[in-house]
């Protein structure tokens, strides 16, 4: 496996405030599924916003042949003007990709996100476990190779995350997906994740680094 | 795993949503009329609404040339405010700073009196179009523009972020995410003003012109036809009320989102 991405000793605080991660160090490699596990306030989701360029830090991340990571963040983020396929798209007309090709390719997927039909949809006609699929479509369409994912399924009840987390764990090995995750679970860490990296509480050191084994 | 979408079963009350107004105007053209008979009140104070009716009707076309004057002033000054407000609430959005420059000057006009401001403009720039356009911006400018830098402001920074993350230019931003984040804010304020739209126009033309309800009001309480005076007052209330649903409908057409699901394709 090839290392995409290597995080060596970030440090992060925010100014005024005491450090939110201190030394952190770890490679994601190409197709794994890495989840990050810690107490609430570890500056998990710090580190994410970091990986995303939404935050200053200091150490270094090596972006293995420029890499580019996709952010996804805790709420779905759904833009209500646009529908299923054209919040699918966003990226796409960001970059000012083709809009034609990039809609067809998020038509194809929707029966795989389970949304088969609901293309046209706006955010407001969806279920919640619908609008997070169709926020993950959106990550996954936005061609980039490390989805960073912040407690995606976090707003829903027990039942409905673990079928989304059985369901993505599928879908990611069968698109071969990279991800790093966040969660506060040990079980959805451990049910979705090829690797599992604890930290401290604030502020956030790794703890554990270690395959889950199955 | 649901699929379901949320679809609200409550659709039966879309055709008689203008019934209690109806009633409620009629019980009152009701007491009016008999209030006016029985206390046996002179035309020139109170004409019963009946007679307002008739002398209405009699002077139609008169009414009509006149309120069509008023409607295409306001309709040019209401457009030309527009203007006036997007330039501003861009430029703010864009130049933050430039926020706490400008927002007392747009308070600071809003506290000058109708009545002053008029005939000056009158006296400024004459009996044309120009000082009535000027009037109907200053009154209705402010409303749209306060809506439109507040509508900015309120996108949400995770909403922000996310385009961030996805190297968004500022102009991006602002197409993708403030400007549709705006519109809830921006079609409430412009509800607001485009009634306050007529009442400019009306009064620039109080002040000082050669046609409009404006006019037809200041000549018809000259001669105490208060029929007509009411006659020209309804017809103002009407036109408020036409710009009113002409608004309702451009959020419709422009921004469906902005409604809730029910109100979506009714009409």
């Amino acid at each position: 496996m090839t290392a995409l991405l290597s995080l060596q000793q970030l440090q992060h605080h925010y100014p005024g405030a005491a450090p939110t991660l201190d030394s952190v160090s770890f490679e994601v490699s190409s197709g794994e599924i890495v989840a990050v596990l810690g107490p609430s306030g570890c500056g998990k989701s710090t580190l994410l916003r970091i990986l995303a360029g939404l935050e200053p830090y200091s150490g270094q991340i090596v972006r293995h042949g420029e890499v580019k990571t996709a952010y996804h963040p805790q709420t779905d983020e759904l833009f209500s003007w646009r529908t299923v396929i054209e919040n699918a798209a966003l990226a796409a007309d960001i970059a000012g990709h083709d809009r034609g090709q990039t809609r067809r390719r998020a038509a194809d997927l929707l029966d795989e996100f389970g949304l088969a039909g609901f293309g046209d949809h706006y955010p407001d006609q969806l279920s919640g476990g619908m609008r997070q699929r169709a926020a993950l479509l959106r990550t996954v369409l936005s061609d980039r190779q490390v989805f960073l994912l912040d407690e995606p399924f976090s707003s829903l009840d027990a039942e409905l995350r673990a079928d989304l987390n059985r369901w993505l764990g599928q879908t990611a090995r069968r698109h071969g997906w990279t991800i790093l995750l966040v969660t506060h679970d040990v079980n959805e860490a451990r049910q979705l994740a090829d690797r599992v990296i604890t930290l401290s509480a604030r502020p956030g050191r790794v703890l554990n680094d270690e395959p889950t084994g199955d | 795993m649901t699929t379901s979408a949320n679809q609200s079963p409550n659709t039966t009350k879309s055709h008689w949503w203008w019934l209690p107004s109806a009633i409620t105007v009629i019980i009152l053209i009701a007491i009016w009329e008999a209030a006016v008979s029985i206390f046996g009140i002179r035309p020139s104070v109170l004409p019963a609404p009946s007679r307002v009716f008739t002398q209405g009707l009699a002077h139609f076309p008169d009414l009509a040339t006149n309120a069509l004057a008023t409607l295409s002033v306001t309709l040019i000054g209401f457009g030309a405010s527009l203007l006036v407000s997007w330039t501003i609430a861009i430029t703010i959005d864009f130049h933050p700073r430039l926020r706490q420059a400008v927002m007392p000057l747009l308070v600071a006009s809003q506290t000058i009196p109708l009545v002053v401001i008029a005939p000056l403009m009158i006296l400024w720039f004459g009996f044309g179009l120009l000082p009535k356009v000027l009037l109907v911006i200053l009154v209705t400018f402010f409303p749209t523009t306060l809506g439109l830098i507040e509508g900015f402001a309120a996108t949400p920074s995770t909403k922000t972020d996310l385009l961030t993350s996805l190297d968004a230019t500022a102009w991006q931003q602002f197409r993708l995410l403030r400007l549709p984040s705006a519109m809830p804010s921006f079609f409430t304020s412009l509800r607001i003003s485009i009634t306050y739209a007529v009442v400019g126009t009306i009064f620039a033309e109080y002040a000082g012109s050669s046609s409009g309800l404006g006019v037809y009001l200041a000549l018809q309480r000259n001669s105490f036809r208060t029929d007509l005076v009411l006659a020209a007052v309804i017809m103002i209330a009407l036109l408020s009320l036409a710009l009113f649903g002409l608004a309702a409908l451009a959020q419709r057409l422009i921004a469906p989102w902005t409604l809730k699901l029910d109100d979506r394709h009714r009409l």
